[in-house]
């Protein structure tokens, strides 16, 4: 599904596949594909030989309005909903591109090491 | 329960202290529980050690004199508790209960309207990460008693704001948050912090030991420069949005950073500052104890006399 909603349009099975960086046969991801299609979670249209697969969004639209409300109620919203990052200020910026450069040198040694 | 009644109070303060300056320097998870269950112990036991010193003004009057069987005038000569002061603390009670009510009713409030959003995400979203198309980058874990309800509700702007890796990253931060319920200490804390709003203090240190024990959570599951890496991604795109952080973080100082630091340098180990913790809350409920028997012997005297 996180491939699906990252692409900008429809993916046919290989598509999908290779987004997902070819961790599941070609066959498994075109069984995933059907059954998310059976349950109504994505709708499909051909492209040539197969379908293209694009995830119905406007559902979601009416749920974010949901998760907005949610939000937008008062302070202490956190006894239901606890996100990744909660209200940063503006002088926190420069903090965070250094350690976020210092992030970066740690994972390139890493993937060296 | 004359010099007993009046520790919890005193060690409200202490845990206070205690929390800010130990929470940094234990491990998150343990750090977390600590805080929390101190927490409630000495709301607890301070509403209780209120309760005490509030009894003489409720006992003074006729009807309950009348159930308790003691006499009304024995009661104003022979309280240790200064008849002022026993006012000042039946105000308190009655300030506490409205607040607490207040609280928990603010609490289930927020506990129906996941529970409409989810109803949402039963459809779009069944296996447990919904999506929501939004260029803001947002992240969030929305909760539910019942485990299967759970869902991480993710915006198409953080996917495409992080990398594959960063983003199995954030979605363990967020599954961890789902997993350990969270949110369930974040109620605790709030209601304690209802009872004596000195522990608004120590639930924003909880707040940010949450965190800190997801971020490790996330940083287990992929490494710890990947999950340092998404979280300052995440942080550094959000910082437009929120032109008013909120109190209680901007309480703590720099979360954001020190959490992307944290995630940079190796987890804290050191205990001594739990049992610290730990201590406090004991003495507080212990205090109260002996001041609730104490008590009950007062009024068992006032009785026979």
């Amino acid at each position: 599904m996180v491939a699906l909603w990252a692409a900008d349009g429809a993916m046919t099975p290989a598509k999908v596949q290779a987004a997902m960086g070819g961790d599941l046969a070609y066959t498994t991801v075109m069984t995933i594909l059907a059954r998310l299609h059976e349950k109504g979670v994505i709708e499909r249209t051909k492209a040539g030989r197969a379908f293209a697969y694009r995830p119905i969004v406007a559902e979601a639209d009416v749920v974010a309005e949901h998760v907005r409300r949610l939000l937008d109620r008062g302070q202490d919203r956190t006894a239901v909903l606890q996100g990744l990052v909660d209200g940063l200020r503006p002088e926190e910026g420069a903090t965070l591109r250094t350690l976020l450069a210092r992030a970066d040198a740690a994972r390139a040694a890493a993937e060296q090491g | 329960m004359r010099t007993t009644v009046y520790l919890p109070f005193l060690l409200t303060g202490a845990l206070v202290v205690l929390g800010r300056l130990g929470s940094g320097r234990l491990s998150p998870r343990i750090a977390a529980w600590t805080l929390v269950c101190c927490a409630a112990v000495v709301a607890a036991s301070s509403a209780v050690a209120v309760a005490i010193l509030a009894s003489p003004t409720l006992a003074r009057l006729p009807m309950v004199a009348h159930i308790g069987r003691w006499p009304v005038a024995a009661v104003a000569t022979r309280s240790p508790v200064p008849p002022w002061l026993s006012l000042v603390a039946a105000v308190v009670v009655v300030g506490i209960v409205i607040s607490v009510a207040g609280t928990a009713w603010h609490l289930a409030a927020q506990l129906h309207a996941g529970r409409s959003a989810r109803r949402g995400f039963d459809r779009s979203a069944p296996s447990g990460l919904a999506m929501i198309d939004d260029p803001d980058p947002l992240a969030y874990a929305l909760w539910a008693p019942d485990r299967r309800h759970h869902r991480v509700i993710v915006s198409t702007g953080m996917v495409r704001l992080l990398d594959p890796q960063e983003r199995a990253a954030v979605l363990a931060h967020e599954r961890s948050h789902l997993r350990h319920n969270h949110p369930m200490f974040v109620a605790v804390a709030t209601l304690a912090r209802a009872v004596h709003p000195l522990l608004g203090s120590t639930a924003v240190d909880l707040r940010y030991a949450l965190e800190r024990w997801a971020d490790e959570d996330a940083a287990t599951a992929t490494s710890r420069p990947v999950a340092a890496s998404a979280l300052a991604k995440a942080g550094l795109a959000t910082l437009g949005q929120h032109p008013a952080p909120m109190i209680e973080m901007a309480l703590h100082g720099h979360a954001v950073p020190d959490r992307v630091a944290a995630l940079l340098d190796e987890p804290p180990h050191h205990r001594p500052w739990a049992w610290a913790l730990v201590a406090t809350a004991l003495v507080a409920a212990g205090a109260c104890l002996w001041a609730t028997h104490d008590t009950e012997l007062f009024y068992e005297a006032l009785r026979r006399s």
